[in-house]
């Protein structure tokens, strides 16, 4: 294999694969890239046997034709520290791969391509496209409640439930619930649903730009089609838990506050709270409500806050982490938080967009 | 004709002697218990290659009466019983009458003995003689009991005995139990005619460490702390070996209810537990342990071995153990492998206090007896009361500061300090990390609990009688935060789970405690996942290698050792500090020869 490419055509698609190859590895191959090239077009190939990556991108020159498996991170830092608007070289032979530019010259070792793992197809179910924008939105709006590490693997990841003209993503670790609704040109006769792996997911969201990007999901893997890169990943084999279940119905206390005012009374209060599982009591009576945090070592603080309440008063607890992160997430000004009694959840939503919506589990302090 | 007889007296016997007599040892230890149940102050025990060849046991007791010698080898046949009431009130180490039945239905067996009253008779009895003639012989007062050829008429059991070196070991255990529990008997122990120990009667506190140190090391006894306390009629006592004095095997534990060695799974987990994050990983703790309560609060009549017990309060003789035996370890400072000069001033935890110990080694035994049975404001009470020169010197953080005065910090490590002893050297992370892990501890304790509620409660299947076993339990899980009910016969749901543990995994804690419940009706697992996460958080609160102190900060870390419970181990049971006394410098530098 042999051709020529600028710097930076060779740097974007590396960095795009780069998120995947994990730094510490049990299989050597694992910690190389997959180098492909055909008719000009050089794939790069990242994976780490639940998600692949490939990052596309046109040569210069090409004298000859071929793959190889070289290494990642040293193919990354070399590009990196090339001066910009270099002229890269590229040859690779029995075992050895050369990276020539100016005055410069390495040789890395390489591993023969057909060691390389690939994801497996499949069957294919579905194929819809989807604007890139959309899709970031659905995923930023949920993926910070998704589990990590947690014994019931399938809560490790997001679940798309897919609809005639809707695609949904929820997340949940257990204790609070996101979930978000987006539009899509979609025609189905059954809903279907995937649980894409946390890692997956992180990876995507650091893929999507603005332009329309084609999914196809399969039996056991879903696999997102962009201009100069292809995502595959596997999907999570489980049941996911019913959410429908578990969204609080008959809340009849309604909150209505500035979100960027709840952000900052939580986020105050939450510099007193416990450290570890970060406990804040609320209370909330006509048109205030009020936020108090202990610590271990007896210190307090206390938010006053007016907000638009007319109800009973009732007193609960959250941890106010799981709240700071629904008030970063949602985007607009008014936020509506609906409770029924302070063992039940709470269910808060943005009061102009209902597109998405976010449980949390109060605490016992 | 029928095909089902009674046995004839001697099959019964040898039956019977299956399960008593297993081996030489047995014998010695049903010998043993014969002599101090007649009240024998001295005892001597002399064995041949092992025990298998003779066993001779010779007591100075009240002796066999003469028309007595005979009843004695019958099955059933004792004194130490008459009722049944008097099971519920035993004083004596036997009352089955069983012990010389078994012994003589499967060896020779001589009995000689003298009363008071009586002159001195033997019997002689084997398998096949029948007659059962008394002599006369020439005996003092007391008993002695000879053992010949065990098993020559079991080939069964002959052929599973261990060779003479193995059987002899297990006869010397069984003689160190005894001298261990009758510190009131003189004690003499010999194989093949060779003397392997000869223990005077202890009846003070030193003669008892001394005879401790004979039966189980001068390095234990040096690094063992005394206990002694009182519950209404429970009595705990003993020797506690400090956590850094550890061994491979669990071989240096023993329990003792009421003069009874015994095997008890509720005393040896409440004492792993009090142990538990003062020992290095995969140690085991040393401890010598005499329990004393009332007779009608145990049952002993388990197992005609004897080495079992059940408790009636199984949760009470857990918890006090447990306090009792942690409010110690924790009040003990640092650890003295190296310092054994020391040891006991260390112990003491004065400096000072040493001086005035040199007088007398009996007071000294006295005082720390006395300092750590008592909280610490009255150790100082007692010093002071004790040595009136030395009363104005004792006062305020001087008398404490047990590690002196900081003098650099060496390798990022180790911090330098020189006190009255000697030179003190600090691993200054791990002390650190212990004083957070402390705090944190206290912290959690006084604190309420939160929990956290779960969105997606989470289900458990386990069987029916494990649901059971938590039903009678629950109480225990929802007081450290945790709802769980029962949903159906075989399935649990956890609904609520304590905010620290919102990382774990709470399914295969519940499935521990509840497993833990059906075994020893205790757990901690709960106690000690949550003592991990601060563990953790207190490795992570605490200075990390390399970082530079200056004098004041170094100081500040001594004197807040000094005042922290159970500073002398970080939370990994690795030594936190050593002192190297100035004797122990002087002989380096070979100063002073």
């Amino acid at each position: 294999m042999k051709f020529s490419l600028s710097r930076e055509a060779l740097l974007k698609p590396l960095q795009l694969v780069i998120g995947v190859v994990e730094r510490r590895q049990t299989l050597p191959i694992l910690s190389n890239v997959l180098f492909s090239l055909s008719d000009k077009n050089l794939s790069i190939t990242g994976t780490d046997l639940e998600v692949e990556i490939v990052g596309l991108t046109a040569v210069s020159t090409s004298e000859e034709e071929g793959s190889v498996t070289i290494s990642a991170r040293k193919t990354l830092d070399i590009c990196r520290s090339l001066p910009e608007g270099a002229t890269l070289k590229f040859s690779s032979s029995e075992g050895k791969a050369s990276i020539q530019s100016g005055k410069s010259k390495f040789m890395l070792s390489t591993l023969p391509a057909s060691e390389f793992p690939t994801v497996d197809e499949g069957e294919k179910s579905l194929e819809f496209s989807v604007s890139g924008k959309d899709l970031q939105k659905l995923i930023e709006s949920t993926s910070f409640a998704m589990a990590q590490q947690d014994v019931r693997y399938y809560l490790n990841g997001m679940l798309w439930e897919l609809t005639s003209g809707q695609i949904r993503t929820v997340a949940t670790d257990g204790h609070r619930m996101a979930l978000a609704d987006g539009k899509c040109d979609l025609a189905l006769q059954e809903p279907l649903k995937a649980i894409v792996p946390r890692k997956g997911v992180v990876e995507l969201q650091r893929l999507l730009d603005d332009d329309s990007v084609k999914i196809v999901i399969g039996t056991n893997h879903i696999r997102v089609i962009g201009g100069d890169y292809q995502f595959t990943s596997k999907l999570v084999d489980g049941a996911y838990p019913d959410y429908d279940r578990v969204l609080p119905k008959g809340g009849d206390k309604v909150i209505q506050a500035d979100r960027l005012e709840l952000k900052g009374a939580f986020g105050r209060a939450a510099i007193l709270s416990n450290e570890k599982y970060r406990g804040v009591r609320l209370s909330i009576s006509e048109d205030c409500l009020k936020i108090v945090a202990n610590n271990p070592e007896q210190e307090e603080a206390q938010e006053d806050m007016e907000v638009n309440y007319k109800g009973e008063a009732l007193e609960i607890g959250f941890n106010v982490s799981y709240l700071l992160d629904v008030f970063n997430t949602l985007e607009q000004r008014d936020i509506k938080m609906t409770l029924l009694n302070s063992n039940s959840s709470v269910l808060i939503e943005s009061v102009s967009d209902e597109s998405a919506l976010y449980v949390v589990m109060p605490m016992r302090l | 004709m029928t095909n089902i007889k009674i046995l004839n007296d001697n099959l019964v016997n040898q039956i019977a002697a299956g399960e008593v007599i297993e081996r030489p040892a047995s014998v010695v230890k049903e010998l043993c218990e014969n002599s101090i149940d007649s009240n024998a102050d001295n005892l001597e025990v002399e064995i041949t290659a092992g025990g298998i060849k003779s066993i001779k046991v010779t007591d100075n007791g009240t002796g066999i009466l003469k028309d007595d010698l005979s009843l004695s080898v019958q099955r059933h046949a004792t004194s130490k019983i008459r009722t049944l009431e008097d099971l519920d009130s035993l004083y004596s180490l036997g009352f089955r009458g069983e012990a010389l039945a078994s012994i003589a239905s499967v060896s020779r067996l001589r009995i000689m003995s003298a009363t008071e009253d009586n002159n001195a008779f033997m019997i002689e009895v084997t398998n096949t003689n029948s007659n059962r003639e008394l002599t006369p012989v020439a005996h003092p007062i007391g008993t002695t009991v000879l053992v010949n050829d065990l098993f020559y008429n079991t080939p069964a059991r002959r052929k599973f005995l261990r060779t003479e070196i193995t059987e002899y070991k297990k006869i010397e255990e069984c003689i160190k139990l005894i001298g261990l529990v009758n510190m009131n008997i003189s004690l003499t122990f010999s194989h093949n005619k060779k003397k392997k120990f000869s223990l005077p009667k202890a009846p003070g506190q030193v003669e008892m460490e001394q005879r401790v140190a004979a039966l189980c090391g001068q390095p234990f006894i040096e690094q063992a702390l005394y206990i002694e306390s009182e519950n209404n009629d429970y009595k705990l006592s003993g020797w506690l070996g400090l956590p850094t004095y550890s061994r491979s095997q669990s071989d240096l534990q023993y329990i003792f209810v009421n003069g009874r060695p015994v095997r008890d799974k509720t005393i040896s987990h409440a004492m792993r537990r009090a142990y538990s994050d003062l020992t290095y990983h995969g140690r085991q703790p040393c401890y010598i342990l005499y329990l004393s309560l009332p007779t009608d609060k145990f049952d002993v009549n388990v197992h005609p071995t004897k080495s079992e017990v059940r408790f009636q309060d199984t949760n009470f003789i857990y918890r006090y153990i447990f306090s009792e035996v942690s409010n110690i370890l924790s009040s003990q400072i640092g650890n003295d492998q190296n310092d054994h000069d020391y040891a006991i001033s260390q112990r003491m935890n004065q400096n000072s206090y040493e001086r005035l110990s040199e007088k007398s080694s009996i007071d000294e035994m006295k005082n720390t007896e006395f300092v750590f049975n008592r909280p610490r404001q009255s150790v100082l009470e007692r010093v002071e009361s004790s040595d009136e020169k030395n009363q104005n010197q004792l006062s305020g953080t001087a008398n404490n500061a047990y590690l002196g005065e900081a003098l650099a910090q060496i390798h990022g490590v180790f911090v330098l300090a020189e006190n009255e002893n000697g030179l003190v050297i600090i691993d200054m992370h791990a002390a650190h990390e212990r004083i957070i892990y402390e705090k944190l501890k206290d912290l959690y304790n006084s604190n309420n609990l939160a929990s956290q509620k779960l969105l997606i409660p989470t289900e458990i299947e386990l069987s029916v009688s494990e649901v059971d076993v938590f039903e009678r339990n629950s109480s225990y899980l929802s007081e450290l935060g945790f709802l769980v009910e029962r949903m159906g016969e075989k399935h649990l749901v956890i609904r609520e789970i304590p905010s620290l543990l919102i990382k774990s995994d709470s399914v295969q804690l519940v499935r521990d405690v509840i497993s833990d419940m059906s075994h020893f009706e205790q757990s901690f697992k709960v106690e000690d996942k949550i003592l991990e996460v601060l563990s953790t958080m207190a490795c992570h609160g605490s200075i990390r290698a390399n970082r530079k102190l200056t004098l004041d900060e170094m100081n500040g870390l001594l004197r807040e050792m000094e005042s922290t419970p159970n500073s002398g181990q970080c939370n990994h049971g690795r030594p936190t500090w050593v002192c190297y006394s100035k004797g122990e410098l002087d002989k380096i530098f070979m100063r002073g020869k």
